[in-house]
C-alpha cells in the first residue's frame, strides 16, 4: 500500500506536514476512544506519541509491513496501549509521572512495541483458523462458561464444546509455533 | 503432560480455580518447568486474543528488549519524540481555536456557564491552559521594532509582509519573511523574529523552534531574543519545565527581557 509507505516515511523522515497529516486524520478517533474509556486527553496524546515513535523505530529496524490501513492500524495499536495501560496501572502501586517521552521509558517502550509485535502475531494465526473455531476460540477466551457456549452453537453438550475447543486451541498453538518469529517472542 | 495439569492451568486462565485448587497450581509453577512453560503459553493465548486484555512482557532481561531500548535512546528517536511533542501540543491549540459552527452561537447565553467550566479547566489542567494565558499576556509584538525605517514605504514586500502581520494574517505573511530572507544579507534578525511569531501565532511550533534557534545560533546582535521568544514557544505548548529553564538562562545572564523573565518565572 503506498498510502502506508508515505505515512511511514513521513515519520522516519521527520516530515512536519506528513506528521501533522496523520495527527489531523487520525488523532480524533484515538482521543474519543481513550475518553470515553477512562482517560483524559493528556492520556490520548501521550499514547499517539508513543505508538508513532514505536512504529517509527520498529520500520526503521525491520522494514515492517502494515497489512491493512494505516489509520486502522494506529486506532488499534493506541487502542492496545490504552488496555495495556489500564492493566499496568492496576499492577501498578505508585503511579509514575510523564514527564518525559524517551527518558526513564526507553525499556517500557521497547516491551510495548514487542509485545504490540507479539499480539500482532497471535491475530495473525488467530485469523488462519476456520469461522467456526474462531467463533467458539473467542468466546472460551473470553471466559464465557461452556454452558453458554454450547447454547450459543446448538451444541448437544459441554463435553462436545470441550472437544471442540481442544481441537480448535490445538491448531492454534501449532500455526503460532510455526511462526519464525514466534521463538524470539514467546520468552519475553 | 496429565489431563489433570492441563485442566488446572485452563481454570486458573478462566478462573475458576478453587482456594485448594490454586494452591496446587503455585506449587506447580514452582517446581515443574514443563508444567510452567505450558501455562506462559497458554496465558500468552488467553491474553492475546481477548479484546480487553493484554499480554505484558516480564522478562526485562531479554536481549530483544535491551536491543530496542537502545534504539529509543538513540539521538534519531529523542528528536521525532521532541517533534511529536510539539506537534501535539500544536494540534490541541488549534482544535481549541477551531471556529464553531453557526448553529452554536445561540450558545453565547451560556457563557457564564462556559466560563464556570472554564475556570475549573484551569483548577485541574493547569499545566497547558494556565501556561497558555501566560502566552498570551506575554507575546507583545509592538516591541518588534519595524522591519521598514521610519518614511521609508518603497521596499513593497517589506510594507506588505509587514502590513499582514500587523493585521495578524500570520499565515499569509511567511512566505513573504522567506522571501525577504532569501535576498536580504545582513541584519536579518528582525525579520527572523517577525517569521518566528508568524509561526508560533499560526500553531507552527516545530517551525518556530527552528526559526528562533537559527536566531540563537546567528552572531547577529539581537540573537538573544530568541531565547525570549523559545521561553514563549514553550508556555504556549504547556511545556512548563523548557519554559523554565530559557527563562533562568535569560535571567541570570541577564539577556533581553530579564525583567519580564524573572516576573514570569515568579507566576509560574
Amino acid at each position: 500500500m503506498d498510502e502506508n509507505k508515505e505515512y511511514l516515511e513521513a515519520l522516519v523522515k521527520g516530515s512536519n506536514s506528513g506528521i501533522r497529516k496523520i495527527y489531523d486524520q487520525c488523532f480524533e478517533n484515538v482521543k474519543k476512544y481513550i475518553v470515553s474509556n477512562g482517560g483524559q486527553l493528556a492520556d490520548a496524546e501521550d499514547v499517539f506519541q508513543r505508538v508513532l515513535l514505536e512504529i517509527t523505530v520498529r520500520y526503521k529496524k525491520e522494514n515492517f509491513e502494515i497489512k491493512s490501513d494505516f489509520k486502522g492500524y494506529l486506532f488499534i495499536a493506541c487502542r492496545n496501549s490504552w488496555i495495556r495501560e489500564i492493566k499496568r496501572s492496576k499492577k501498578r502501586v505508585t503511579s509514575e509521572l510523564k514527564t518525559d517521552l524517551i527518558d526513564g521509558r526507553a525499556e517500557e517502550l521497547a516491551m510495548e512495541l514487542l509485545e504490540q509485535k507479539r499480539w500482532e502475531l497471535f491475530q495473525e494465526g488467530f485469523a488462519k483458523l476456520s469461522a467456526k473455531c474462531r467463533d467458539v476460540l473467542k468466546l472460551y477466551f473470553e471466559k464465557v462458561p461452556f454452558s453458554k457456549i454450547m447454547n450459543a452453537f446448538n451444541y448437544s453438550s459441554e463435553t462436545v464444546v470441550r472437544q471442540r475447543v481442544f481441537k480448535c486451541k490445538t491448531k492454534l498453538k501449532e500455526i503460532i509455533k510455526k511462526n519464525k518469529n514466534y521463538n524470539s517472542l514467546k520468552e519475553l | 503432560m496429565k489431563t489433570e495439569d492441563k485442566d488446572l492451568i485452563e481454570k486458573k486462565l478462566r478462573e475458576q480455580l478453587s482456594l485448594e485448587e490454586e494452591k496446587s497450581f503455585t506449587a506447580k509453577l514452582e517446581e515443574d518447568e514443563e508444567f510452567k512453560q505450558a501455562y506462559i503459553f497458554e496465558k500468552q493465548l488467553f491474553e492475546n486474543l481477548d479484546d480487553s486484555d493484554w499480554n505484558l512482557t516480564e522478562n526485562l532481561e531479554s536481549t530483544e528488549i535491551k536491543e530496542y531500548a537502545k534504539l529509543f535512546k538513540s539521538e534519531d528517536a529523542r528528536k521525532l519524540a521532541d517533534q511529536l511533542k510539539v506537534i501535539t501540543a500544536e494540534h490541541r491549540n488549534s482544535a481549541t481555536t477551531r471556529p464553531k459552527s453557526r448553529k452554536l452561537y445561540w450558545i453565547t447565553g451560556l457563557a457564564a456557564t462556559l466560563l464556570i467550566i472554564l475556570v475549573s479547566v484551569f483548577v485541574f489542567y493547569p499545566n497547558s491552559q494556565s501556561t497558555n494565558q501566560l502566552y498570551t499576556t506575554y507575546l507583545d509584538v509592538s516591541e518588534v521594532p519595524s522591519m521598514i525605517p521610519r518614511g521609508d514605504r518603497e521596499d513593497a514586500l517589506k510594507v506588505k509582509a509587514q502590513d499582514l502581520f500587523e493585521s495578524k494574517k500570520y499565515k499569509e505573511a511567511i512566505p513573504l519573511f522567506d522571501e525577504i530572507l532569501s535576498s536580504q544579507t545582513g541584519n536579518v534578525a528582525t525579520i527572523l523574529i517577525y517569521k518566528g511569531i508568524s509561526q508560533m501565532e499560526s500553531d507552527q511550533l516545530v517551525e518556530a523552534i527552528s526559526t528562533f534557534d537559527q536566531l540563537i545560533e546567528s552572531n547577529l546582535l539581537d540573537a538573544s531574543k530568541g531565547y525570549w521568544y523559545k521561553s514563549l514557544i514553550y508556555l504556549k505548548m504547556g511545556e512548563r519545565q523548557k519554559a523554565e529553564e530559557i527563562l533562568e538562562k535569560i535571567k541570570s545572564e541577564s539577556l533581553y527581557n530579564a525583567v519580564k523573565a524573572s516576573e514570569l518565572l515568579e507566576k509560574l
